[in-house]
Order: structure tokens, then C-alpha cells, then sequence
């Protein structure tokens, strides 16, 4: 009886009284440091200069602006519609119609790292796959959908002098409706190079710019039943770290697309 | 600019006086007894460990009370269980552990678990589910040597007409029907769509960027398990019903002397059988050509062709011991069992010219042997799977041995990506620094 009483007094006070003082000198430490930061430790702990710190506290703002790393923020987004053969190489049978889904979507990878080579130049220094899918339409049709994760080769402004920052972003047509044209490595050039207009222009007005997301959608039309080339649509999403006391989004909308209507006329 | 200099001169003024206070407060507080500081500052005492130990306390009591009330673990060995009625597993006594059965060397080849008796190791699953082991009604069988797959399989088509050839005037029905198979084999068969999902998962697996991604490595599922079936009733020539509910089994029939099989059905997913004696017919149906889905409530109505083998609840299963005493979670599963072995009987009893389900019944959770009859006098002669061939449904593919799968699955990625595997995830691209 007198070992159980023991057990319960080691069980029930003694491990919680052991957890207790460490956990109370660590609260009245963390709280000293809170109220005099030059005694303190923990900010210590965290380290690199304060811009730094202030970049990786912020990870939508590093996954924009970071000058040297792919991300999820900065992608050239395709929508390819193509023919299988396409897909496959010269001279190779078309697979079994219950393989084919997989064959497209094993080499989507593949076929978009082929698309780096018109994003390198004036839009990027470096371009990876960041995600892809494939599969073959009830019409028989390979589509791949994927993006591109880039590094700009751009300037993308000065984003430290901004008070009260926020990160906003609007959206551009580069090739839509009538404006639509046949789609070529040409044709993807213009977009990518209206593209960067209109972020230089942005970014003259407003401190910087980044190219969050350039799509480029090429898909079959069909005009009275016959067939047409493929066609190219294309939209460019630009982000701004702007000061919220300024401008509201709907104001930053409205700007870039001033912006974007005088560079088109 | 002014508000802001005023905030701060007001922010200084607050941080001087709390230095102050705080200051003032330490000189004046005296050593010993009392040493709780009431303004906010981080406190030491016995006085805050009340109610942390009384929580503690409270916790160890709720869990303690929980295990004293809950005597039950998943694998406690109950008693015998008692049929029930299909409708009436909710009326039965919960099992209780001080009704267990001395003990006994065979106990170790059964185990009762949340969906009735296993039998594990070299148990023998029987009409009563007491214990036994192999070598209590066959010669040849030795637990510790490897059979992992038949010689080969010989492919008949299934039978999608959802019918089944009925009894004959002095046949005798005898049901096996299980869970599913504890002896996995090496043999598998699956069809191509199941390994075109598999492929699938792979590549976006190794496409996430996550070398650590859990679909990565993914190959279909197709591996087959053996059930060794002791066929001991000699009274009349046998109609045997293979069922089994998840796994993709392979039969193995093993035929005391003196038994007459005319006949075997086979209800599973790419069930497959070895040892069939001449002159004995067999027949397939593959649960997923009629039923496309095993969830919840799915099979619970009675309708044509309901092919699910499901098992009725019995009074011992822990699991129906959890639902009667309020487990939701087995309140809906004990339900699941029971309109689906309602809704199966009901298609059963239609297609078999109302002979039933139950009709000479072994019904277990997982087994590896089965007992169709009774004790023999003398024991079965064993044969072992790799000595025989089976006959096995169609599948797209058949193959025997895991290098054989893994060879498979590579060979079809390596097509489907037309080169090298690392051109799913090729690298990165970088723009050359033309040399000045």
C-alpha cells in the first residue's frame, strides 16, 4: 500500500512539479526578452541580417520576388491540344487505347521542359517543370496541361522602399477572341514579349513587377464545322507590391489596365 | 508625424512606470512564504499546480475507469459463438472474457477479431470453429515450407450471366466462404486498367517534386492468396461454393479418400482453383463484373445479382460486441454485414433454386485452410500448391513472382514515356553565359 502511495505521489505530483519549474524559468525567460530585447536571446536565434528575415518571414513575398529560386508564383502555364502523334516519336505505333492516357501523361514532362527554350532570354535565366498532366480527349486528341516555374531575367524593381506594402495583382488579354492567332513558336514569342511591356511599363510606374503567370492556351477551333490551325490564347497575370494605403486592388486593376490599353494602341 | 511622436512619447511614458512598479515591487516584496507576483510577471508556487495536477489526475481517472469498463482487446479468445438471425444481432449478449475456454496448444491457431474467427498459421477453419490445426486431418503438410505459387494457371472465361449451375437431385452443398485468404502467394493477376492507375499514381508521384512521396513506387494490385480446402464428406457426390470477399484466392482442394466433387462454384475477384478431380466442372463469377462499388450502404439492397459474399454477424464477434455497446462506427459496419448477408441471401437462394447460403457453412474472417466435412478417419494426403496447376479466371495479366510484376510495370512506364524514366522529371534548364 505504502509503494503505491509512493508510485501515485511520484506519478501525480513529482513528474508534474518536474515539469512545472522548467517550464516556468523558460516562461519567465521568453518574457524578459520580450520586454527588454537587449537582454534577450531568442531574436538571436532566428539570425541574418534583418532584410532577410524579413524575406523568409514573408513567404508569399519570397515565393514573388526571390531573385534566384524557382517557385510557385512565377509560372508560364500552358493548355496544349495536339495531335497523339505529336506525342509520339517519328515512325512509333500509336499504343493500345487503354495505354494511351498513360502515355500522354508520362510524357508531358518532356514535351513542356521542350517550351524552356522560348521562355530563357528576355523572360527567364532558368526553367523547370513545375507540374504537368496528360491525357487523350473523346476526340482523340492528346492534351497537356502543365507549367513552368521560371527565374526572371527581367528587372523586377526595387521592393524595399515600399511602406505598407501588398502584394496585388491584375491580369492582361494578350491573344483573346478575334484577336486569336495561329499558334507558332512566333506567335508565343509576341506573348511572351507583350507580356514583358507591360511589366516594364508597370514597374516604371509603380517601383516593381513580376510575371506571376503567362498562360498559353492552344486549342483546335472549329469555324461551320470545318477545322481551323490551332489557335493561340493568352493571358498575362502581373503582380505589384504596392502600398495598400494608395491603392486597393480594384484601383490597381484599373491602373494596369490604362497601362496596358496604351501599349496595345 | 505629430500622432505618431505622441504614441511613442505615451508608449515611453508606459514602459518607464511598469519599470518603475516593477522595481519598487521587487524591493518591497518579502523572501519566504509568499512569492506570488499578481501584476502579469511569470510566477513560481505551488499555488498553479492545483489545478495541473487535479487535470492530470482527472485524465489517469477517465483512462483508468475506460480500461477497467472495457475489458475487451481485439484479440481476446472467447467461446464458441451461437448462430444468430439475420435480424437479430442487436438481441445478442456481448461476449465476456471470463467465458474464455481453457487453454489449449491449438488456441494459438485461432483468434477471435472485430468480424468473427481468424485462423492463423496452420489453423484449420470448421463448421464450429473449435481449434485445430493441419496435421490434425492431413499428412505431408509442413508449415515452414515455402509454397509460393502454382506450377502454372490454365484460363477459363467467367461467367458473366450472374447464374450458377444448380444442385442436382443427391448432390450435397457445401459453403466456404470467407473474408479473406492470410497466405499470400506470389502469383498475380490484375487487369491493365488497374495497372494503368497504378502507373498513373507513380508518375505523379515522382512528378510532385517529393522524393519521399507515397505514391511513389506504386504497382497494381493483383496478388493472389491460397486457401488449402479439406474436402471430407463422403455421404454423397459434393457440390462445393468457394466464396471469399477480399482477396484474389487460389483453392487449393484437397480430396479425402472416398469424396466425389461434381462440382465447384467460385464467388470472388479473380478466384482461381487447384487439385479439381476429373470429371468435376467448375464455374466463376468475378464480384466486380456486377457490383462496381464496396462502400457503405452499397450493397445493403436486395436486387438482382447482389454476388457479395457477406458473412452474418455473429454473437461472438468483438465487433458486435462494440456496436451493442454504442460504437457508431461498428453500429454501421455490424449494419453492413447484415443487410448485405441479407441482400446476397436473397440472390443466392434465387439463382441456386432456393437452396441456401448457410446450407453446410464455414464462414470465418481470414483463413489459410478450410474444413468441408467432417474430422476424417484417416488424414487427407497434402498436396502442395507449387506441385499442382490452377485454373483461373481470365485477367489481363497473369504472372507468377514479384520480379515479374516489378519487370511489368517497368517495361510498360519505359513505353509510355518513350526513353529513359528520368525524363519524367527532367532537369532544369538554364539559360548558357555566352563567354566574352
Amino acid at each position: 500500500m505504502r509503494s503505491i502511495s509512493l508510485l501515485f505521489i511520484v506519478l501525480f505530483i513529482g513528474l508534474p512539479m518536474l515539469w512545472y519549474v522548467p517550464a516556468m524559468i523558460w516562461g519567465y525567460q521568453v518574457t524578459k526578452e520580450a520586454m527588454d530585447p537587449e537582454a534577450g536571446l531568442s531574436a538571436d536565434l532566428v539570425g541574418g541580417p534583418a532584410p532577410l528575415q524579413w524575406m523568409k518571414k514573408n513567404g508569399a513575398m519570397h515565393a514573388y520576388f526571390s531573385p534566384d529560386e524557382l517557385t510557385d508564383r512565377r509560372e508560364v502555364s500552358f493548355e496544349l491540344e495536339l495531335e497523339l502523334a505529336e506525342v509520339l516519336a517519328p515512325g512509333e505505333a500509336a499504343p493500345a487505347p487503354d495505354l494511351q492516357d498513360l502515355y500522354v501523361k508520362a510524357r508531358a514532362p518532356a514535351f513542356l521542359i521542350g517550351y524552356c527554350e522560348e521562355i530563357l532570354g528576355p523572360l527567364a535565366t532558368k526553367c523547370d517543370v513545375a507540374d504537368s498532366d496528360g491525357w487523350v480527349s473523346r476526340e482523340g486528341r492528346a492534351r497537356i496541361n502543365g507549367s513552368l516555374a521560371y527565374i526572371p531575367a527581367y528587372n523586377i524593381g526595387n521592393i524595399g522602399e515600399v511602406e505598407n506594402g501588398e502584394i496585388m495583382s491584375a491580369s492582361a488579354r494578350i491573344f483573346t477572341g478575334s484577336d486569336m492567332v495561329s499558334a507558332s513558336a512566333e506567335s508565343r514569342q509576341v506573348a511572351i514579349m507583350r507580356a514583358l511591356e507591360l511589366c516594364e511599363q508597370v514597374r516604371a510606374k509603380l517601383g516593381n513587377c513580376v510575371i506571376s503567370d503567362l498562360s498559353i492556351t492552344q486549342t483546335r477551333q472549329r469555324h461551320m464545322k470545318e477545322e481551323v490551325p490551332t489557335r493561340i490564347s493568352s493571358y498575362a497575370r502581373v503582380a505589384v507590391y504596392a502600398d495598400k494605403t494608395v491603392y486597393r486592388t480594384e484601383s490597381l486593376k484599373a491602373e494596369i489596365a490604362a497601362i496596358w490599353d496604351d501599349l496595345i494602341n | 508625424m505629430a500622432g505618431r511622436d505622441d504614441f511613442e512619447a505615451r508608449l515611453r511614458r508606459l514602459e518607464q512606470k511598469a519599470a518603475t512598479s516593477e522595481a519598487q515591487a521587487l524591493a518591497d516584496k518579502p523572501r519566504g512564504k509568499d512569492s506570488t507576483d499578481k501584476r502579469g510577471t511569470p510566477r513560481s508556487g505551488l499555488g498553479p499546480m492545483v489545478p495541473i495536477v487535479l487535470g492530470f489526475v482527472t485524465l489517469f481517472g477517465i483512462g483508468a475507469l475506460a480500461a477497467w469498463q472495457y475489458k475487451l482487446s481485439p484479440f481476446e479468445i472467447l467461446g464458441d459463438g451461437q448462430m444468430v438471425s439475420v435480424d437479430g444481432w442487436l438481441s445478442g449478449s456481448a461476449p465476456d472474457a471470463a467465458e474464455q475456454g481453457p487453454a489449449n496448444p491449438r488456441e494459438a491457431s485461432r483468434v477471435q477479431t472485430e468480424q468473427g474467427w481468424s485462423f492463423t498459421g496452420s489453423g484449420v477453419a470448421n463448421a464450429d470453429y473449435s481449434p485445430m490445426i493441419v496435421a490434425d486431418i492431413a499428412a505431408g503438410f509442413d508449415q515452414n515450407q515455402p509454397d509460393p505459387a502454382p506450377l502454372g494457371f490454365d484460363v477459363f472465361d467467367a461467367n458473366t450471366e450472374c447464374s450458377l449451375r444448380n444442385p442436382v437431385e443427391g448432390e450435397l452443398l457445401h459453403n466456404i466462404r470467407i473474408e479473406r485468404s492470410n497466405a499470400d502467394t506470389l502469383a498475380h493477376a490484375f487487369s491493365t486498367q488497374s495497372m494503368v492507375e497504378a502507373l498513373d499514381a507513380h508518375i505523379e508521384g515522382v512528378t510532385s517534386g517529393n522524393a519521399e512521396n507515397y505514391k511513389i513506387g506504386t504497382m497494381a494490385e493483383g496478388r493472389m492468396a491460397k486457401v488449402d480446402v479439406f474436402v471430407t464428406d463422403t455421404r454423397a457426390p459434393l457440390y462445393l461454393m468457394l466464396q471469399d470477399f477480399r482477396s484474389r484466392t487460389i483453392w487449393n482442394l484437397h480430396l479425402a479418400e472416398g469424396v466425389t466433387l461434381s462440382h465447384v462454384a467460385l464467388i470472388g475477384e479473380t478466384a482461381a482453383v487447384a487439385g479439381l478431380p476429373d470429371g468435376a466442372s467448375v464455374e466463376a463469377l468475378r464480384i466486380s463484373d456486377f457490383i462496381k462499388t464496396d462502400e457503405f450502404g452499397s450493397n445493403d439492397e436486395i436486387r438482382p445479382c447482389m454476388v457479395v459474399p457477406w458473412r452474418v454477424p455473429q454473437d461472438d464477434w468483438i465487433g458486435l460486441a462494440k456496436a451493442k455497446s454504442g460504437n457508431m462506427l461498428f453500429e454501421n459496419q455490424m449494419y453492413s454485414y447484415n443487410a448485405g448477408a441479407r441482400a446476397f441471401a436473397a440472390w443466392y437462394q434465387d439463382a441456386m433454386g432456393g437452396w441456401t447460403p448457410y446450407e453446410n457453412l464455414v464462414a470465418v474472417n481470414q483463413t489459410a485452410h478450410v474444413l468441408a466435412g467432417p474430422v476424417p478417419d484417416t488424414l487427407v494426403p497434402y498436396t502442395p500448391l507449387s506441385a499442382r496447376r490452377a485454373k483461373i479466371i481470365k485477367a489481363d495479366h497473369i504472372l507468377i513472382g514479384d520480379d515479374a510484376l516489378t519487370a511489368l510495370h517497368d517495361e510498360t512506364l519505359a513505353m509510355a514515356i518513350g526513353g529513359d524514366v528520368a525524363m519524367l522529371d527532367p532537369a532544369p534548364v538554364e539559360l548558357e553565359v555566352q563567354a566574352q
